[in-house]
């Protein structure tokens, strides 16, 4: 359906400050009456007379009226109602990694299988028309479907895709995805831990100044760097056997709820292209 | 002023010693002739007729009326310094009137000035119909001094004249005008609304009108002078806000109504 509208009509009540207006007008404009000792004579006087018509308006007039139409028309929020074209369709890249870490068991299944319900509630939110691609990362990269529409399509080949045992190598993926997004305004979601060990790399240090990821029990489960020294080795003994402390322990609750999502959403183009860099950076 | 009434006083006029000169009586002396000379006057009535329509108070700021009171009363205080006796006569709306009695000696300009200031515009007045109606009540022989605005028609003014002339009354027309009446160029945009009866007339006061509308007037004032010569009045105008006293002595002495003695 097409045509104009309004999106507000009681805004036509702001059309009174036109009846004010002529109002104001006619009360400056009124004919002053002029008292005179008699009319008799001024009868005989062959003068044109006044017309009757107490509604002479000037251009002033005109110019006020003018304004106070449009504001009162703006009050109305008038709006025009066209027949829209088809909405390009958005596309929704699904990047999934299928390497042997996500085989791993969490708390509540396979990083695998949630992930893969992940994708199919994201497939069930997308509009009718949207596109989706799947491209899945192991040792090599392949594509489980071309941009299609086809959602149950979709859902197939998403059921059929398996967690194998190979290694990870988001790299040639990653960038098949930069490619599909240069081509194409694209969503993507990526799914691997990957992105769990990055943001592992941003959790403030521990009090050893080491950097690791936490089991489920909280302790520290291997170190990237160390601070080398004996003092250092005997400190990190004595935390040992104490068990970690309550900051720790929090710490460690905060890791496995987001090792449990065991993936990261990324919505545009652009962090993206940043994430392929940051994965790139990190694989040199 | 002129005599009018048969009523005779006997005033001296001068003293003369060589007889016969004179048509006075002689007196008796020790054998010198005094003889005495003496004028006969006759003593006059007047009757002021004031109008105090509304139209006496327009225009605004040129109050007719203050004038026709100040020559009311000096035209009083002159027939009461000659000994003759005045009535004063406020017409009013609708046919009314406020009549006073004859006052005969100096000592009564004081009321009659009462009288006169007591006069306050107001109301619709048909002059004509009210000296008709004043010339039914009151006879003469006597002189009627009208001071009005005269703005009326003539032919219904004439009417009140000859009314008054028919009861034997030597009629002067006192003419009361505004300058803005004789040449209405203060005049803004407006309706012209008449101050007795509220009747309105719109007309575009252009200048070719007011030419037309001062045409008018003089040709007005020209049939009042007509009217004064058809039924043998006087007439004098008097501009508002002018001298009173230039204007009696000299208009008024112009036409032979006030002398000098």
């Amino acid at each position: 359906m097409s045509g104009p509208g309004i999106a507000n009509p009681l805004g036509a009540l702001a059309f009174l400050a036109l009846a004010v207006l002529v109002l104001l007008y006619l009360r400056s404009r009124r004919r002053q009456a002029i008292p005179v000792a008699t009319l008799f004579l001024w009868r005989r006087v062959r003068a044109p007379l006044v017309e009757h018509r107490s509604f002479r308006p000037d251009l002033l007039f005109w110019l006020q009226a003018a304004i106070l139409a449009a504001l009162a028309a703006a009050c109305l929020r008038p709006y025009l109602e066209r027949a829209a074209g088809a909405a390009p369709a958005a596309r929704l890249l699904v990047l999934l990694d299928v390497s042997a870490s996500m085989q791993a068991r969490e708390l509540d299944g396979v990083r695998f299988d949630l992930a893969r319900a992940r994708v199919q509630s994201e497939l069930a939110g997308l509009p009718a028309g949207d596109e989706v691609m799947i491209v899945t990362a192991g040792a090599r990269t392949s594509v489980g479907l071309r941009w299609s529409t086809d959602r149950a399509l979709a859902r197939s080949r998403l059921e059929e895709i398996t967690a194998l045992d190979v290694p990870t190598d988001l790299t040639p993926a990653l960038e098949l995805a930069l490619a599909e997004a240069r081509v194409r305004a694209a969503r993507a979601s990526s799914c691997s831990p990957t992105s769990r060990r990055r943001r592992a790399a941003s959790r403030p240090r521990s009090r050893h100044g080491r950097v690791g990821t936490h089991r489920a029990d909280g302790r520290q489960r291997r170190h990237r760097r160390c601070g080398g020294g004996r003092a250092a080795v005997r400190r990190h003994a004595r935390h040992q056997r104490a068990g970690p402390g309550p900051e720790l322990r929090a710490r460690a609750a905060a890791g496995r709820a987001r090792c449990a999502r065991g993936w990261r959403h990324v919505d545009t183009a652009g962090a993206l292209a940043r994430g392929a860099r940051e994965h790139l950076r990190d694989a040199a | 002023m002129q005599p009018a009434s048969r009523s005779k006083r006997i005033v001296p006029t001068s003293r003369a010693t060589i007889p016969g000169t004179s048509t006075g009586a002689p007196s008796p002396g020790l054998g010198t002739l005094l003889v005495r000379g003496f004028t006969a006057e006759r003593q006059v009535a007047f009757h002021l007729l004031l109008d105090a329509s509304a139209s006496m108070s327009v225009p605004a700021g040129e109050d007719k009326l203050a004038a026709a009171r100040e020559l009311a009363m000096a035209l009083a205080f002159i027939a009461l310094a000659a000994n003759d006796t005045v009535r004063t006569t406020v017409l009013l709306a609708d046919g009314q009137a406020r009549v006073s009695r004859l006052h005969g000696h100096r000592g009564a300009a004081a009321h009659v000035a009462e009288e006169l200031a007591a006069a306050t515009g107001g109301g619709a007045l048909g002059l004509g119909a009210a000296l008709e109606a004043y010339a039914a009540r009151h006879a003469g022989p006597g002189v009627a001094i009208v001071v009005s605005d005269l703005m009326s028609e003539v032919d219904d003014l004439e009417r009140g004249v000859r009314a008054l002339r028919a009861r034997r009354f030597a009629v002067v027309l006192a003419h009361v005008v505004a300058p803005s009446e004789l040449d209405p160029r203060s005049l803004r945009h407006g309706v012209l609304r008449d101050a007795e009866s509220d009747a309105v007339h719109a007309i575009r006061l252009t200048s070719a009108a007011m030419a037309e509308y001062r045409a008018v007037v003089a040709a007005h004032l020209a049939a009042l002078r007509s009217l004064a010569d058809r039924t043998r009045s006087l007439y004098a105008r008097l501009v508002a806000g002018t001298s009173v006293g230039d204007f009696v002595t000299g208009d008024l002495a112009r036409l032979g109504f006030v002398r000098r003695r």
